[in-house]
């Protein structure tokens, strides 16, 4: 492959851009809710707040690889749709 | 003393992030999958690479994520057993200093005249009790170390989790119409047109060059364009003499545009559609000759079409109409001597139908010009006349002939 070439498959790109739209719908998001018991704590206070900024930290972190996730399935499926009207 | 440590809630916290550590490990598995199909071909080009980019980050930071997961799951898991074990040392610790309480309230309630064997036995009571007392504090001073390790390594992996890799970038502007020509351009790359013939396309370029006659070099013009094939039979084999037969054939074909037209600009649209119970072609090729003959039996075909266009190498112009049904059979044949090519054919048809088609330009050097007229009202036949002219050749014919003079 080279940086000259440019194709497309618009069939598979679709089909791309459906397992990544699957997998951003499947990431889970929320911060967890810990419905079994409430809010975990080892009675530390120290310990406690880390627990819940980490928590916290990797949901957000989540939500931002889901937005990338489902844009990158958006541009796969647009780019096939280009490639499709284009007659490619 | 109140502790709001819960076993049972750092265990199902554990499972929680567990379940999660799974859920993130398919996304990364189907990350990897996507990015596999790309490298198969599916996608190639500057879009390509950028999509290679984003997935490859996006499967790191999920498989990041998930590391992190586990890791918070292990931590949670691994603090729970200490903290219920400090807990119970501690209930026992609890129970033995009111058994030792208990047992000094009873000794000091007891008079100085008191049995001395009754007071000797108190005071053995208060002994055990201390040694009890001494016994769980100990237990309990282990249990609250150990408590306090995991707890701090659970605090350590809270930390280490937080430290997650950068985000990759999302692959950018969709590669759409004026948007290709810019990335070719912001890449460094060939600005200008590139060659046909299969120098430095991919095969998926050919193959859509061949469909529909445009270039990538003009991808603005390419998105006005449009083309839809359809054809099949239920059999078809090979006649003796080179001939073909179908049985069943259908076909349906839609084309329509405005811009790019090969290397030309322009306007053109088709529509086809045929269906026969039978069809028949077959043909023979000499030097300078060629026949050719064809039949059709059993259903009928309507057809219209106009084009128009101009370029740097010349110009087409070319307009027509079929409507039939029934059968017909015709031939055709074509000379090519010194640079004219004459076409002509006749064609006997039963039927009803109506037919007019006239095509003429001058492309490549070459002046065309082919009529077509046709009627059928029960019996009736169609003509076809053409010319084709190769003015390169027969204006440079002199020169080469001068040429190739001793």
């Amino acid at each position: 492959m080279t940086t000259q070439r440019i194709a497309a498959q618009p069939a598979a790109l679709i089909s791309l851009g459906a397992h990544l739209g699957g997998a951003a719908a499947a990431l889970p998001l929320s911060a967890p809710s810990f419905s079994a018991g409430g809010r975990p704590a080892t009675g530390d206070t120290a310990a406690d707040a880390a627990l819940h900024d980490v928590t916290a930290s990797l949901a957000a972190h989540l939500g931002e690889i889901e937005e990338i996730v489902r844009l990158t399935s958006r541009q796969a499926e647009l780019t096939a749709l280009a490639f499709r009207v284009a007659g490619g | 003393m109140h502790d709001a440590a819960d076993p049972g809630t750092l265990l199902s916290a554990s499972d929680e992030h567990g379940l999660r550590a799974r859920d993130l490990d398919g996304a990364a598995g189907t990350m990897r999958m996507v990015a596999s199909g790309l490298a198969a071909g599916t996608l190639v080009g500057p879009c390509a690479s950028r999509f290679m980019t984003t997935l490859g980050g996006l499967a790191t930071a999920l498989i990041t994520a998930r590391s992190a997961h586990e890791e918070l799951a292990d931590a949670l898991r691994r603090v729970v057993a200490p903290i219920a074990e400090e807990q119970e040392a501690r209930d026992k610790l609890d129970r033995a200093e009111r058994r030792l309480s208990e047992v000094h309230t009873r000794l000091s309630g007891l008079p100085a005249t008191a049995d001395p064997v009754a007071l000797a036995r108190s005071k053995q009571e208060i002994e055990e009790a201390e040694e009890e007392v001494k016994r769980a504090r100990r237990r309990h001073e282990e249990a609250a170390r150990e408590r306090d390790r995991a707890v701090r390594a659970l605090a350590a992996a809270c930390q280490g989790a937080a430290v997650l890799r950068t985000l990759p970038a999302p692959p950018g502007e969709v590669v759409i119409g004026p948007r290709l020509q810019e990335t070719l351009k912001e890449r460094g790359m060939r600005p200008g047109p590139r060659r046909a013939g299969g120098h430095g396309l991919t095969p998926q370029e050919l193959r859509r060059i061949q469909r529909n006659g445009l270039s990538p070099a003009a991808p603005l013009f390419s998105l006005l364009y449009g083309k839809y094939g359809d054809d099949g039979a239920l059999s078809s084999g090979k006649l003796p003499l080179g001939g073909r037969y179908t049985l069943g054939h259908r076909a349906f074909e839609v084309s329509g545009g405005a811009g790019r037209i090969g290397s030309d600009y322009g306007a053109r649209g088709d529509f086809r559609a045929e269906a026969y119970a039978l069809k028949a072609d077959g043909g023979w090729r000499a030097r300078h000759l060629e026949a050719g003959w064809s039949a059709r039996a059993g259903g009928g075909e309507v057809s219209a079409g106009a084009e128009a266009r101009v370029g740097p190498d010349g110009f087409r112009a070319r307009g027509g109409f079929d409507g039939f049904v029934g059968a017909k059979a015709g031939v055709e044949g074509s000379a090519d001597v010194a640079g004219v090519k004459a076409k002509a054919g006749v064609e006997v048809q039963g039927g009803v139908g109506m037919s007019a088609h006239a095509d003429g330009g001058f492309h490549d050097g070459k002046l065309k010009l082919q009529l077509s007229g046709g009627l059928a009202f029960g019996p009736g036949a169609k003509l076809t006349g053409g010319v084709e002219v190769d003015v390169r050749k027969i204006v440079s014919a002199p020169f080469n002939a001068i040429k190739s003079l001793p």
